[in-house]
């Protein structure tokens, strides 16, 4: 059983430079200096209100302009951002795709990589061992999997990181844009593999640019628009309305 | 807008105990920073020990030519106290920048903070053990006597950890938001290196400055470790404090984790 639901969340981001960041400023003001004109830390509400339930079989599509907050909303999801003002709670174990490297060392070679991302998403060292071989085979690495990370090239350190991301099963599951990496024969069987991993999760949710995609996976379309749900529903509405936004009012 | 006391510390108390449940984490994120310094060197983790022997080495040479000092008496000294300075101001600077450089690694997955503070402990610990190799070898060649007082640096230990751990959070949070006591925290290690009885006796001191060294806390922990590596008794007077401010900076500290914790990462 997973479950998310946000209320009334609002995340605001303090922009904080060097000038209002500065101790001696700080001291001015608690001192009562006049200095505070100066201090104005611009803030960003990078969310402003949104509610949002999630239950069992919820394929979530984030849609929404470059800014709109997709990517703030999705890390609220994953518990990374607390709301203020607002409450965001989320039951079920998550699985967050906003960074498939985490954990990730270039010095060490790809075996003990497969080690380092697993503890990182949680599992313990029996575990990770257990689930090496097949990660091993999945990322059609082969003998290079001995040689440390950094000789790597760009697109098979995302094929490592794929195959070792993609390898636990959560409960939640929180991408921003799908993950595609490698050469033509490896996207499909990445493809294949993603959509697996989706189907055994419990909650899917998916930010993401593709609008044919998301029709594609999704069952529920939510639009962003600075930090505002516009629209939210069925996916062939919401991305129609989007969609029409798009086109210039000329 | 304020949440009651208990409920903050509450929270303060979960965020630094449940980077203990990830130690997996940290062991790693720990290893892997040594790993990295001496990748692709020859002598490798060895390092650790030969760059711990050359300070010792020069710092109580050239200290017993300076104040005319038996090398016997000065060596174990400087020694051991060097070694548990650098140990204490590594801590301490790492502290200052570690949810800077950690901060990509908590925007994409949700985990106590403290994560960061025990990998930062462990790693300055297993480098600690290491150059405690030269301060043993120094014991053993100038005779200290060895004796049923080096126990006592497993509570010593234990204390220290436990102010290491929030005192590096508050440390870390602060400094993630005040991004100016970074500077003024490592230049300040300086001074601090000076204060602490690290190349003097406390009793040097004349009676009138013997405050330098009782409000000092490193200089109270300098002695809570080291006087078990030279075979000494701690004074019941260094226990007490030390274990005050391990045991009370926890509780303070905990109101402010719990306070500011959710705030942290916008900051980072």
């Amino acid at each position: 059983m997973a479950h998310i639901s946000l209320r009334q969340v609002v995340i605001e981001f303090p922009i904080v430079n060097g000038s209002s960041r500065s101790l001696q400023l700080r001291l001015y003001e608690v001192l009562g200096g006049k200095l505070s004109a100066r201090h104005s830390t611009v803030i960003v509400r990078a969310l402003d209100g949104v509610d949002l339930e999630l239950n069992d079989g919820d394929r979530l599509g984030i849609i929404g302009h470059n800014g709109s907050g997709k990517t703030t909303l999705l890390r609220v999801m994953a518990g990374v951002y607390q709301p203020r003002p607002g409450s965001a709670t989320v039951k079920g174990s998550v699985s967050s795709f906003t960074d498939i490297t985490l954990g990730m060392d270039p010095e060490s070679s790809g075996w003990d990589n497969i080690i380092f991302r697993c503890i990182f998403m949680g599992l313990n060292f029996g575990e990770a061992k257990r689930l090496s071989p097949a990660i091993a085979e999945f990322s059609e690495l082969g003998s290079y999997l001995d040689l440390p990370m950094r000789s790597y090239s760009t697109g098979m350190n995302l094929r490592l990181a794929f195959a070792i991301s993609t390898s636990i099963e959560p409960d939640i599951l929180i991408m921003d844009e799908m993950i595609s990496t490698g050469d033509l024969q490896f996207i499909e069987k990445a493809k294949q593999r993603l959509h697996e991993i989706i189907g055994k999760a419990n909650i899917l949710a998916l930010a993401s640019h593709d609008l044919q995609m998301v029709k594609s996976i999704c069952n529920k379309v939510l639009w962003l628009e600075h930090g505002v749900i516009k629209k939210i529903g069925p996916p062939d509405a919401v991305v129609e309305a989007y969609e029409g936004s798009a086109t210039p009012q000329a | 807008m304020w949440p009651s006391i208990k409920r903050v510390q509450f929270a303060g108390v979960t965020e630094l105990l449940d980077g203990a449940r990830h130690w997996r984490v940290w062991h790693l994120l720990g290893i892997q920073e040594l790993r990295h310094r001496y990748a692709r060197s020859r002598l490798g983790q060895l390092w650790l020990v030969v760059s711990a022997a050359i300070m010792v080495g020069a710092i109580s040479l050239a200290w017993s030519a300076l104040s005319n000092q038996p090398m016997a008496e000065l060596a174990p000294y400087i020694g051991a106290g060097f070694v548990i300075w650098t140990y204490f101001s590594q801590v301490i600077s790492d502290c200052t920048m570690i949810f800077i450089t950690h901060g990509n690694f908590y925007r994409n997955q949700k985990m106590a903070f403290s994560v960061s503070i025990y990998a930062l402990i462990y790693k300055n610990t297993i480098v600690f053990a290491h150059s405690l190799i030269i301060v043993v070898a120094l014991i053993l060649f100038f005779g200290v006597p060895v004796n049923w007082y080096d126990f006592q640096i497993i509570p010593a230990l234990l204390l220290t950890w436990i102010t290491m751990l929030w005192a590096g959070y508050v440390i870390a949070m602060i400094c993630v938001r005040y991004r100016d006591l970074i500077q003024l925290i490592n230049s300040w290690l300086l001074v601090l290196f000076i204060t602490s009885p690290v190349l003097w006796k406390p009793d040097l001191l004349p009676a009138h400055n013997r405050f330098i060294v009782d409000y000092n806390p490193i200089a109270q922990f300098m002695e809570l470790l080291r006087n078990p590596l030279l075979g000494e008794q701690v004074a019941a007077s260094t226990w007490l404090t030390a274990a005050a401010i391990a045991f009370g900076g926890a509780l303070l500290a905990c109101l402010l984790i719990g306070r500011y914790r959710d705030r942290v990462i916008f900051w980072t």
